[in-house]
């Protein structure tokens, strides 16, 4: 047995699908299906990205070309931002902090988390729809509301946040400082608070669907690993989001009510500050007990999909499904006492710094089973490379190349010499802006049938992908060389220091990758909204796939399965089953006389 | 002749490497007629590759602790000790005099005469004087304000609160402590022969230094990458890092075919907007030099005529006595 669907599952469902009389605001606007929420974080998200990419395109125009004057930097950014084409120094470091913030946790954690838990967990568990449907709806609408304040810091007087996404007191509680700590910052932490509420009220409805709403026979050991990792995911960000918020209260405490949490001996704009006994250090602990497991929030899901993606279009089951579920429940583990190795140069007691040393690199070690794992589910495979398989292989090898310089970096004694550096830009941009981004667009790509009722053009989702890849690598492999040489991070230009000059020959390079790589993500926005309309239409399971989700009509049922819902005998991972003679076998298919399921 | 060969067979082993993917891709591509190899898991295979990880991540983990602990130990006794203080947007370094330690310091004692906040009881005299009188005239200003109203409401207020600031301020000062050091001279009078530069920080070579890490304002971060050193400086915290350069200025310069190379210390936590700017020449050179240039700096108390005329000896072998007093 080892599995009871709730009883409220059968209390609502009789049988059939609900029909609610929709109105076109309850339908697009306000909506409480999961299928459309999914469609709203993943519009949002994709707009919050193209803004992320624009600053990032700029100001890798000031890295690339240091003084020089670009009309179109004074056009977005204006005379304050960018007076004669240059870009000013604060409104650098401006649009560095705001790049980062969107990037980690608008694209990445709403973009990834919210599209594809709300889209696969009520179709993957086999469920009507989350376990709330208005919590649901409000999680997306603080996530909108949360956009639209960070977007809009962007535009006030002193310029947005500036003190990098890290947030670092005492330059983030000090509008002296740097004028991005005035009003910048205060939007920042007023938006971060819709967005941690976002992500709560998202985190605790995927853990109960998951929990309390899986359909029978779907036992927890018959969960797709996207569903696995999606609840990891939510586990982890129920947990550490909080700390975030309490290191945000703090510090709003201390720009506005004179307190000294993270404050003292601070002699600034020709005064000596009446706060003493805090200390910067207390913010960073509570910063990085959120920062790290929100890395592996971005991460997971990425993995959760590639997993679906890989074992689907290798025809073959995903390898070591168990391993794969105990990496999961290891990394989400471990992500909880790791966050220390941010801080090994802060001046942190070194015997703490050792402790981390040795959670860190445990953690290496379920990442690389997963990374066996995949490429052996792809041995002696079937495999189509389709443009989500593309990106769902491109992630494994980005992620093995990111990974092993995050083994340097855990080493406390290498970090020292590159800490703050590149290198440091280099491995999370390998890790979170190829590898997790190549997640994200690998899911859009293979669940747009399901999202959209169509097919995406085949054609351009090569081109997006090799381009993608080529840029990718262009931009983040050199950074490895450039903090290696001891370049920091954040700063404006490198024109002052004659021991870089050898390595600033690479920043142009690197800019011209990053634009090319930025243009070419119009091959997708194009694909992706022009395939909406006029996209050949899909078939109820395009790939063959053996998941719920694929079982639902193409035409969106609030309810999802026009009859009962499915029953589940087998786990997700019957392809070229020998035992069988189609090469895949849908989760709900009846066990054959005398077969063995999983 | 082998050395050519043994580097195109390198570089062939590379491409063969490149050649058997797209070989594997074509090899395994989709095709309708036959079924993939149904291969769900395997715990041997399991267990090796967690193992060999597990494994490596073991030695990394010793051998990059015991380095970990050295770099990160204490400095030994006879360690130079030299302060490096951060603002907004640039570096101060502090050295301990010939009595061989660091007066103290406190913030609110800053100002443009004492860049970095050394007590001394004159200094303290003359801050509180000064806050006095800062005192004393806005006070005046609002008696005057009371016998004749002009002031709006709220510069009234601003006044007040100025004068409350300044009060404050005046109390952090009287609250200072004085403390007797080790050697029985109270830190307060222990700052007078600290030597003092803002241009430029000089180290004796083959000796171990001990860093002691200050800042005024944000969080800066003192990095050397020529000496793989590193460490943030903390308003409020100070941190520490010691290392022992072995090479020198002018060595490294023959090294690197370079006359114009420097060592340098810049800013590696982002500080405001001159943080791409913060930076300052070091100078690796032997003792002897080093000793030279120091005693060419000012104390932070300026000695009296007569007292400026020190002698440098000429073979610092002969006279470890000086060296001492520039410990």
């Amino acid at each position: 047995m080892g599995n009871t669907p709730a009883h409220a599952a059968h209390d609502h469902d009789h049988g059939h699908a609900h029909h609610h009389q929709e109105s076109w605001v309850s339908k697009y606007i306000f909506s409480q299906d999961h299928k459309m929420i999914s469609k709203q974080f993943l519009i949002t998200a994709i707009f919050m990205g193209i803004i992320a990419v624009a600053l990032s395109v700029f100001f890798r125009m000031q890295l690339g070309w240091p003084g020089e004057k670009f009309q179109v930097l004074n056009f977005f950014l204006g005379d304050k931002f960018a007076p004669d084409g240059i870009l000013a120094q604060n409104a650098y470091l401006a649009l560095v902090t705001i790049h980062g913030t969107i990037m980690v946790f608008f694209v990445l954690t709403g973009g990834l988390s919210g599209t594809f838990a709300n889209l696969l967990l009520p179709l993957q568990v086999g469920a009507r729809d989350m376990a709330s449907g208005f919590l649901n709806m409000l999680s997306y609408w603080a996530f909108l509301i949360s956009s639209i304040i960070m977007v809009s810091s962007l535009f006030v007087e002193g310029g947005a946040a500036s003190g990098g996404w890290t947030i670092y007191p005492p330059l983030s509680a000090l509008p002296q400082a740097i004028p991005g700590s005035g009003t910048g910052m205060t939007l920042w932490l007023v938006s971060m608070v819709f967005f941690i509420a976002s992500s709560l009220l998202g985190g605790l409805n995927y853990v109960v669907t998951i929990i309390n709403l899986r359909t029978k026979g779907m036992k927890m050991t018959r969960l797709p690993l996207t569903v696995w990792a999606l609840f990891v995911t939510a586990i982890l960000g129920i947990l550490s989001f909080p700390v975030l918020v309490s290191a945000a209260v703090l510090l709003l405490m201390d720009r506005s009510f004179g307190t000294a949490f993270y404050l003292s001996d601070i002699f600034i704009g020709g005064e000596a500050l009446d706060v003493t006994g805090g200390s910067p250090l207390l913010f960073q602990h509570l910063f990085w007990f959120l920062g790290h497991p929100e890395v592996y929030i971005v991460l997971l899901p990425a993995l959760g999909i590639s997993s679906e993606i890989i074992s689907t279009n290798s025809r073959k089951p995903i390898f070591g499904y168990k391993a794969m579920v105990g990496s999961i429940l290891a990394i989400g583990f471990l992500s909880f006492i790791v966050w220390g190795h941010h801080m090994y140069v802060t001046g942190m007691n070194p015997f703490l710094g050792s402790v981390f040393v040795f959670t860190t690199l445990l953690i290496a070690i379920p990442s690389a089973v997963k990374a066996f794992n995949y490429i052996t589910t792809l041995y002696q495979g079937n495999i189509r490379y389709t443009p989500g398989m593309l990106f769902s292989i491109g992630l494994v090898s980005t992620f093995v190349t990111g990974g092993l310089t995050g083994i340097i970096l855990a080493d406390s004694a290498l970090d020292v010499n590159v800490h703050d550096t590149y290198f440091v830009v280099a491995h999370f941009h390998i890790v979170m802006g190829m590898s997790a981004i190549f997640g994200m667009l690998a899911g859009i790509y293979h669940w747009y049938p399901k999202m959209y009722g169509r097919m995406m053009n085949v054609k351009l989702g090569y081109a997006h992908f090799w381009l993608t890849l080529v840029c990718g690598f262009g931009v983040f492999f050199p950074m490895h060389f450039v903090g290696m040489a001891g370049a920091p991070r954040r700063y404006y230009q490198y024109t002052e220091f004659p021991f870089l000059d050898h390595v600033m020959d690479l920043n142009p390079i690197i800019s011209v990758f990053a634009i090319v790589g930025g243009l070419a993500q119009v091959l997708f926005l194009f694909n992706f909204f022009h395939s909406m309309k006029y996209g050949q239409k899909a078939v109820t399971n395009p790939w063959g796939s053996n998941t719920l989700e694929w079982t639902t009509p193409v035409e969106h049922l609030h309810g999802n399965w026009p009859g009962a819902i499915p029953e589940v005998h087998r786990w997700a991972y019957d392809y070229s089953n020998p035992d069988h003679e189609e090469d895949f076998v849908p989760q709900s298919v009846p066990l054959k006389p005398g077969e063995h399921g999983h | 002749m082998a050395d050519e060969r043994e580097f195109v067979d390198d570089h062939d082993h590379v491409l063969h490497h490149e050649r058997d993917v797209f070989l594997v891709a074509w090899k395994y591509y989709y095709r309708k007629d036959r079924k993939a190899k149904f291969f769900a898991h395997d715990n041997r295979l399991e267990m090796v590759w967690t193992l060999i990880p597990g494994v490596a991540m073991a030695f990394i983990i010793v051998f990059g602790l015991i380095t970990w602990n050295k770099m990160t130990g204490p400095a030994s006794k006879d360690a130079l000790q030299v302060e490096v203080y951060s603002k907004q947007f640039g570096w101060i370094v502090r050295y301990p005099g010939a009595d061989g330690e660091f007066g103290a310091y406190s913030y609110n004692l800053l100002g443009s005469d004492n860049p970095l906040g050394i007590i001394n009881s004159n200094v303290i005299k003359t801050k509180i004087a000064e806050l006095d009188s800062s005192i004393s005239g806005l006070q005046k200003q609002l008696e005057e304000n009371k016998m004749l109203p002009v002031m709006p409401e709220s510069y009234v207020e601003t006044l007040q609160d100025k004068i409350f600031r300044l009060e404050r301020h005046k109390q952090r000062i009287l609250d200072i402590d004085e403390i007797k050091t080790t050697t029985g001279k109270s830190d307060w009078e222990t700052g007078a022969d600290d030597r003092i530069s803002s241009s430029e920080m000089h180290l004796p070579v083959g000796k171990e230094v001990e860093f002691i890490f200050r800042s005024q304002d944000v969080i800066h971060s003192a990095y050397m990458p020529h000496f793989r050193a590193q460490m943030n400086t903390v308003p409020g915290v100070p941190t520490r890092f010691k290392m022992t350069p072995t090479i020198t200025t002018k060595e490294m310069r023959e090294k690197l075919g370079d006359d114009s190379f420097d060592y340098i210390l810049l800013c590696n936590k982002v500080c405001g907007a001159v943080h791409f700017n913060m930076k300052m020449k070091v100078v690796v050179e032997s003792e002897e030099d080093y000793a030279k240039w120091l005693l060419a700096q000012k104390t932070f108390t300026p000695k009296k005529k007569e007292d400026s005329k020190e002698t440098v000896p000429a073979d610092t072998a002969k006279a470890p006595t000086a060296m001492a007093m520039v410990k």
